[in-house]
């Protein structure tokens, strides 16, 4: 296809509505959850700053609309910003990976990102409707329910694709093992996305059915609260930071020049996470959400926590080895790894605290673990005292490694480089941000009283510390908007040919035109490793020697 | 803003070699929504029981008073589903083996099963006397009959779809995956009817 096709098929309003290729698919979802991002956090950081002082509330006008807001915000950050984000990445990264010319059931794909958009926009209506949990008009709840389900059934829709796309779609030669990181910890996100959101939609029927034709009260709108809280506890938020492990060591293997060792091990701890991810989420589905501490979680994380600290030590090999390298993709990577690594270890302690304080055993054996020892309530309020702080870790980790991911396919996405200034900016008060609000929860939890946490269990209330949760809401904020005035500077130029690639990737997708053509290779292509431009890692990617031992042109490359 | 950039011609790495390298993704991805759609059945039958027990952990009685849910229905509904089941398959085995007119016999029999079992949910839901704003009991009861119910619908469609395409002559032996794909998802409906046969109308 020449440069005028390309042109032709890139412009128009009906081109863009019409479009079905996983690059303009990728493209709207990672452009519309950056700016979703942004709007999310600004929500988080006004509950935040109402939480500071609960009972003097200046932005909102009563609890009712607080709840509405925390409910939105939290919301928002889940279904519109954190997790189509990371499908807009894989979407987008997955094809050019394992080497196809595009995303399983294209068409399909492009129906899940609509059917999600229609649903993010009934979203926010429903919530200016006064819908929602401690909404006040029947049809505005009715409304936010589907619109939750929508953007459900659009996100699960697209995972399947990639999922499919993985599973059935690979280059010749590619088996599973030899996939890319990224698309690996992709895939496992996608499984458990698949088997796991599913549930909620089926909370949502009953829901549905109970608001509209049963017995539902306006005055209890607040008890579907639990349907939006659902994801932003441990031990399943950590589902949604597994890409993070893949992208990571794809992003160090590359900047490094040292692709990341152990391939097997790396692999098979990424799915061991998922598989605790998964596992612990279904525990704590099957506890009908009354936040007990129940044995899967406390072993899954113990298990996640060990898995975690050998995935993230694993590509410290290739730091110390590989090429001194510093930029927004790699310092972003890193960022990511250690705040998914603290979040886990806050729940470990969180954890283990809450059970030897209160019960005296050894949660590891799980023994004299009986609910009727102790209060449930002192039980609860211990283990869901650093939820908040878990979850402000968690949504820094996953933001940090899309402004990596964002940084490192830069020119494979929009054909030019993102500006490194701003994306080091953007990943320093991320991690700055995300941290601080973290902090802010955990030293408002140990100055409250549990009983007052156990009020909200939304965010702890806290003057001081309160105001650090704040502050490190708005740095996240100020990190989206820099990112998305940044991808917005890149998205208003024209491209034409291919940009220079900066860096020496050795997967596939470095071995197209950036951005790819429309087929994305221009012959389909034949793997026989894990990093199928060079047979061996340590030589210079001048002549990329494929399975077949063709010789062919290099790519060109910058520095 | 100018950027260096390389003409997309000149950017050619892979071998001119062509693979087939598309392997059944329409069943790959019609197993991973049907998995998808157990687990949130299944969801939706935990909560219910879930609900269930805790009611007659108080010593109370769950169905409201008067109401008596028949087992006559929800049997004869499970032989249907059973049977168009194994009509499904027997499709999809007589497209494989190019058999048009067993193909056109087992969509007939499917289709007419899949709607005795839609007509014999209607009429146990009018036998039921249950409003769904009386009580908690009522919405979670027909909250899991409404889903299955239009799961099945779907279900439905999709073969509907595999027939006539078949009968139009789309399928054949060697192209008959979409056919798999509608008796896949066939199958996840027909098993959570057995989930809600058991844990709703003969355990109630």
């Amino acid at each position: 296809m020449t440069n005028n096709e390309n042109k032709k098929n890139e412009g128009g309003l009906v081109a863009f509505l019409s479009a079905s290729d996983h690059k303009s698919i990728g493209r709207f979802l990672i452009s519309s959850s950056a700016l979703l991002l942004f709007a999310a956090l600004v929500g988080a950081l006004i509950t935040g700053y109402e939480a500071s002082d609960i009972a003097l509330l200046s932005v909102v006008e009563d609890s009712d609309q607080f709840m509405q807001l925390w409910a939105a915000s939290r919301e928002a950050l889940i279904f519109a910003a954190l997790i189509p984000m990371m499908v807009g990445v894989a979407v987008y990264i997955v094809p050019l990976q394992v080497g196809v010319e595009r995303l399983a059931f294209a068409r399909g794909s492009a129906a899940g990102f609509w059917v999600w958009l229609l649903g993010t926009f009934l979203f926010i209506s429903s919530y200016l409707l006064n819908g929602g949990p401690g909404g006040g008009v029947r049809d505005s709840i009715i409304l936010w329910l589907l619109s939750v389900a929508m953007m459900l059934i659009g996100l699960i829709w697209i995972m399947v694709c990639v999922a499919a796309t993985l599973i059935g779609a690979r280059a010749q030669g590619m088996s599973m093992d030899k996939a890319p990181y990224s698309s690996w910890s992709f895939f496992v996100y996608c499984l458990i996305g698949i088997l796991v959101l599913p549930i909620i939609i089926g909370e949502i029927a009953i829901s549905f059915v109970r608001v509209r034709y049963g017995d539902f009260q306006l005055a209890d709108s607040g008890q579907l609260m639990p349907l939006s809280a659902s994801l932003i506890r441990p031990p399943f938020v950590f589902w949604m930071a597994i890409p993070v492990l893949g992208i990571g060591a794809d992003i160090i293997g590359v900047h490094t020049e040292r692709p990341v060792k152990s391939t097997k091990l790396f692999m098979m701890l990424i799915g061991f996470v998922g598989f605790l991810a998964a596992s612990s989420g279904f525990a704590f589905f099957a506890t009908a959400r009354n936040f007990e501490i129940n044995e899967v979680s406390l072993v899954a994380l113990d298990l996640m926590f060990v898995a975690v600290t050998l995935l993230v030590a694993i590509p410290f090999t290739s730091l110390i080895r590989g090429k001194t390298a510093l930029n927004p993709a790699i310092l972003g990577s890193l960022f990511s790894g250690f705040l998914f690594l603290a979040a886990i270890l806050i729940s470990v302690i969180d954890n283990l605290s809450g059970v030897w304080n209160q019960v005296e055993i050894n949660p590891l054996t799980l023994n004299s673990f009986d609910q009727e020892i102790v209060s449930n309530d002192v039980l609860a309020v211990e283990a869901i005292i650093n939820y908040g702080a878990v979850f402000a870790l968690i949504v820094g980790s996953v933001i940090l490694a899309f402004v990596a991911s964002a940084h490192h396919w830069s020119v494979k996405i929009w054909g030019r480089q993102l500006n490194r200034s701003l994306n080091f900016v953007s990943v320093v008060a991320a991690f700055i941000g995300s941290g601080s609000w973290a902090v802010g929860q955990v030293l408002a939890s140990i100055e409250n009283d549990p009983a007052t946490v156990s009020v909200g269990a939304l965010d702890n209330s806290s003057t001081v510390f309160g105001d650090l949760a704040v502050a490190g809401c708005l740095l996240l904020a100020a990190s989206a908007l820099l990112l998305v005035v940044n991808m917005a500077a890149l998205s208003s130029t024209k491209v034409t040919g291919s940009a220079i690639v900066p860096w020496k990737g050795l997967t596939l997708e470095w071995a197209t035109a950036s951005p790819p053509i429309a087929t994305n290779f221009a012959q389909k292509p034949i793997v026989s490793s894990s990093t199928p431009l060079t047979e061996d890692v340590f030589v210079e990617p001048e002549i990329n020697q494929i399975e077949s031992g063709n010789n062919l042109p290099a790519l060109e490359r910058g520095n | 803003m100018s950027v260096e950039v390389t003409p997309y011609e000149t950017i050619s790495v892979v071998p001119a070699k062509e693979t087939g390298d598309v392997k059944n993704l329409l069943v790959i991805a019609t197993t991973l929504v049907s998995a998808a759609v157990i687990i949130g059945y299944l969801a939706m039958v935990g909560f219910y029981l879930s609900e269930r027990a805790d009611v007659l952990a108080k010593g109370e009685i769950w169905l409201p008073e008067g109401v008596t849910i028949p087992l006559t229905q929800p049997n004869y509904m499970g032989l249907s589903i059973a049977f168009s089941l194994f009509t499904a398959w027997w499709a999809v085995s007589a497209v494989k083996n190019n058999d048009r007119s067993n193909a056109l016999l087992a969509y007939g029999c499917t289709l007419l099963f899949s709607f005795g079992f839609i007509a014999q949910t209607f009429y146990l839901i009018s036998l039921l006397e249950m409003s769904a704003s009386e009580s908690n009991q009522a919405v979670l009861l027909y909250s899991l009959i409404g889903v299955h119910l239009v799961l099945t619908v779907i279900g439905i469609g999709h073969i509907l779809v595999a027939a006539i395409r078949t009968i139009v002559g789309d399928f054949e032996s060697k192209n008959y995956e979409a056919v798999t794909s509608s008796a896949i998802f066939w199958t996840a409906v027909v098993i959570l009817y057995s989930v809600l046969w058991y844990s709703v109308y003969i355990t109630k």
